[in-house]
Order: structure tokens, then sequence, then C-alpha cells
């Protein structure tokens, strides 16, 4: 049953308007609209019928996530211009992208580069769940290898200078000087606009997802058959049965110029 | 028109108990004059929210989820059997159901809860035009977009451009504006889709409803986006680019507009404009009230309060 009293508090504005002319015959009409908040006072006894055919989904649902997968000591959440999940989820795709990656020239992924948008979830503190996970990482992207020209990697430095939301970043130390970019150094070196990058990112931000228009029509494109979310897992899994807690740090790897 | 005082409200309330709560507007002005109704229910952006909202969850705290809103339609039907219950997109993605079941948990339900037709967000594609085909036969409702043309896809005939539907002897015409992809879903999971421009199609579509199906309410479902600052096609742009639409039930922005919006339309008639923000925490609920014996053509502009 619904008990929903409030209604009668919320206030329904009619407004009378006419029916556009035409052969047919026309009625004044009046259309009225309102929300209805779906809370335990307005809808006290949820609907038998759908929780007794949710009950199958939500028995897989805690088979398949709710086990365990690691231990945080304190909550992680994206920030900007630099935030805690940002800088451990970008942190763990490099590495983990440069273990998977056998470079044809010898030369491993310079830096990662993932959108703040796609983080879309927190992580608690305590126990991580793999539903945790699958929260902060819903999607199926992948993780592919882009070779870029220098003029694109400036490119791509500018664009995370000049966003208003702190993107994930690892490899990278980028200054922000009047919104845009003051400095930068990779893996702690000097850009040099005359060589190749190669950056790690989701195959969704490579299609120029997030109008990251500087990925599109790379030197070179690798696919490493991983998704972001099984290299979060398998990186959470591992930290775990080496006896590890999560680790996170702000480093200042975004930061503002004075 | 009816008026009720806000006593006389809660008299009656304590009389008749729950079940005479939610037709009072429209229960009260059809007894007293020759009156047809139109009620439509309205969700959006639900994103794969089968649950409530979790007990420790900063703003929704325990709020939303398929059975509580299966419960409220089921008692608004009491009330008006032949109510239409529609989705603005986005009911994929947001929950590990999702990931686990591919939408078909989401699309089972809603059908159980009797959906009448639903509208393609960008979240159904996450899983590309395959993800969407292998799950869409466990939808017993319509999907409805118009200015997606699957023709060269796995999807083709899977949609329909609009629908014409009969409700208390109102003949009501729905159409579907998906917002364009590019941008927001990789190219290789809508590949071959044709994307058409909402503001044509919607045109082109509503004058079909209008003079080739006669019908009296003719309703856009969009998930294009309440109002932009820029010049992106959104609802606020469709109301005033088109002449016949009455109602858009919009999504994809997550706006919360309560109550409902007013636009006026090329022909500075209203159009009205509903979305009620995401993961399913909140129910819309509209009513087109005809009057019957009427014919008389004079605007009359009122606003009732139930205070």
């Amino acid at each position: 049953m619904v008990r929903n009293h409030r209604l009668f508090f919320s206030l329904l504005i009619s407004i009378i308007v006419f029916l556009p002319a035409c052969r047919h015959k026309d009625l004044p009409r009046e259309v009225g609209g309102e929300l209805i908040l779906l809370d335990s006072l307005n809808v006290p006894v949820p609907d038998p019928g759908i929780e007794s055919s949710l009950a199958f989904y939500r028995e897989e649902f805690a088979r398949e996530m709710n086990q365990v997968v690691a231990y945080s000591p304190f909550a992680m959440r994206r920030a900007s211009p630099e935030g805690l999940l940002n800088n451990f989820v970008s942190d763990l795709v490099l590495e983990v992208a440069n273990e998977l990656y056998e470079p044809e020239n010898g030369k491993g992924i310079d830096f990662c580069l993932l959108n703040y948008g796609g983080l879309r979830a927190s992580l608690p503190a305590g126990e991580i769940t793999r539903s945790n996970v699958f929260e902060l990482m819903p999607f199926e992207n992948e993780m592919v290898v882009l070779t870029l020209s220098g003029e694109k990697t400036l490119q791509l430095f500018e664009y995370v200078a000049g966003s208003d939301r702190g993107m994930p970043i690892a490899g990278l130390k980028i200054g922000i000087k009047d919104g845009e970019l003051g400095h930068v150094l990779i893996g702690g070196q000097a850009f040099d606009p005359d060589r190749n990058y190669k950056v790690v990112t989701s195959d969704y931000l490579a299609e120029g997802g997030d109008r990251m228009r500087f990925f599109l029509d790379p030197i070179n494109t690798e696919v490493l058959g991983m998704r972001i979310r099984d290299a979060i897992l398998m990186y959470m899994e591992r930290e775990t049965a080496s006896g590890n807690e999560l680790h996170a740090e702000l480093d200042g790897r975004i930061y503002f110029m004075d | 028109m009816f008026t009720l005082s806000r006593r006389k409200f809660l008299a009656l309330a304590g009389i008749s108990g729950a079940a005479t709560l939610s037709g009072f507007s429209a229960l009260a002005a059809l007894k007293s004059s020759n009156q047809k109704r139109l009620t439509i229910l309205h969700s959006n952006d639900t994103h794969s929210r089968l649950d409530p909202f979790p007990p420790n969850d900063p703003n929704f705290p325990n709020m939303g989820g398929y059975a509580r809103r299966a419960a409220l339609v089921n008692h608004l039907r009491l009330d008006d059997p032949e109510l239409l219950l529609l989705d603005a997109g986005d009911y994929f993605q947001g929950t590990p159901y999702f990931n686990l079941f591919g939408g078909e948990a989401e699309l089972k339900l809603m059908s159980q809860m009797g959906y009448d037709a639903a509208i393609l967000g960008n979240h159904e594609f996450d899983n590309g035009l395959v993800g969407f085909h292998n799950v869409h036969h466990h939808a017993e409702f319509p999907f409805v977009i118009s200015n997606y043309d699957f023709s060269d896809t796995i999807l083709k005939g899977v949609t329909k451009p609009y629908l014409v539907l009969e409700r208390n002897g109102i003949k009501v015409g729905i159409y579907g504006l998906g917002i364009t992809l590019r941008g927001l879903v990789a190219p290789s999971n809508f590949e071959g889709l044709k994307y058409l421009d909402p503001v044509e199609v919607a045109r082109t579509t509503e004058e079909t409803l209008k003079n080739r199906h006669r019908c009296q309410v003719i309703i856009c479902l969009s998930h294009l986006g309440f109002s932009y600052n820029h010049d992106r096609p959104s609802d606020v742009v469709i109301a005033r680019e088109t002449s016949f639409t009455d109602i858009i039930i919009g999504g994809h922005t997550h706006t919360l507009l309560d109550p409902a919006v007013k636009e006026k339309n090329k022909l500075n008639r209203d159009v009205t404009i509903g979305q009620t923000g995401s993961g399913g925490v909140r129910l819309g609920k509209m009513e087109v009230l005809f009057d019957v014996s009427s014919e008389e053509k004079n605007v009359v502009a009122y606003t009732t309060k139930i205070f």
C-alpha cells in the first residue's frame, strides 16, 4: 500500500492550454506535472511480485559481488586537481600495463591518462568488495597503448592543464599557470617535442571520448587485451595476497603554480 | 473547475484512506464535469538501480528501487487503470546488475511493472549494438526512437519510430528523440547507426501523428537532455521548435523538474517538460484533462494550488 499523504502538500500547477486548431474536434486541456519521492514514507511496502523476481538476481549478485578483494586504510575519492582515487587508479593502470606490454622497440609506456568522469564511484575505507570495483569502473573499457607525436603529446598536456576536472594521470607532473600548461615533466624528464611518447589509456578515450581529440589518428595503437576493471581487480588481489593494504597518496602531480 | 481547500482534502483523506489520495485532482474534476483524463507516469536515468540506494548513501539513503516504484505504479493504477508508464532512457549501467546480466534484469522487471514504452539512452549502447540485441527480447514493451536509423545494423526492426495508443478514449501519439552518440559512446559500439537531426525528425513525426493518425495528445520521449548553454538540441529547443508536441518526457541531464516546466512552442502554446533526476528516486506523474463537452476555444490559464 501507498501512504502518499505528502502528495497533498505538494504543489500541483495546472494550466489550461488550447488544442491546436485543425479539422477534427478540438478539446481544451489541462496538463499538470509533479514528482513523487520513492521513500519508505510514501511507499512503505515494496511490490511483492517485483521483490520475488529480484530474488534470483540478488542471489547471483551476492555470490559474484560480495567477495572481499582488498583492504584500504582510508576512503578514496576522486577530486580536482588531484585525488587519492585519481592517483590510485592511474598508477596501477600504468604499472599493470607496463607489465603486460611487450614493446617492439624495447621502449615502455611513458605515462597514463584516464578521465575523471570514468571514475564512477568512491572506494570506502576498510574492506573493498568486487561490487565496489564494479561501481568504480562499470564500463567494459580496455587498456590501449597509443604512440603519439610530440605535437599531440603537447596537446594532451594542455588538455589536462586546461580541464577544470582533475584528470587521473601517472608518470607525469603538470604545473598549471593561469589555467594553462605552465610546466611538465614526463618520468621526471623535460618534455621533448621532437620525440614520440607512449601513453596508456582506455579504448573509449582513444576513440576520442571526452573530447580527447589528440588521441585520434595516433602513430600506433596497441591493444593490451585487458579491461581496466580487470586490471584493478588483479592489482588488488595481488596486493592482498602479498599481505598489503591498498596505498595511495597525493603527491602534487597536478599543481597550481604561483 | 474544481477547487478544494486543504482542510477539505485532509478530511477526505481521513475518511477514505490511501486509495483516494492519488487521484485527487482529476477524479474530483471528472465527477463534476464531462471530462476525459490521461495519466502519464515517467522515469529516466534509473541506471540499473534495481535495489534502493544503500542506507549509507549520502544523497538518497534507502530511496528508490524497482519494487517500490512498482508498488506506487500499481497503486496509481487503482485510480486510473489505463495510465501510461514511460521511460526516457539510461535504464542500463550504474550497478553491477548490469555487468552481471547485461540489462536482462532491468528489461524483465520493467516489463513486469507494465511499461508501455521506453526510448534508448546512450548507456543502452554500453555493450554495443550486439549487447542490446542480446537482451532486447526480455522487454515486453516497445522501444521508441525516431531519429536513430538502425536499418544497416543488427538492431534493424527492433525499435519503432512512433507509437499510437488509445487511453481512456484519448488517442495518444508517442515519438522518441535520442542524443547524438558521438563523444558519449565508443564509435565501435554504434557502428552503422545513422543519426538524424532531432529537430527535423520531431517536426515530421509530430505532423504524422497529428494529421495522419489524428492523435489528441502528442508525447515526445527524449534523451537529449533538458537544456544547454550552447546551441545543442535539447528538450527546451524541441519544445520551442515544434508545433503539435504537448509533452516532453526527458532524461540524460539528470535534471529535477518539480513541478514540470512549461515552454512556448512555435504556435505560442504551452509544452510541458518533465524529468525526474536519476537513480529511480522519484517517479514523475502528469495528468492531461480534456473537456469533452466544451467546444470553446478561449484561452483560460489558471493555477490550482493544493494549499
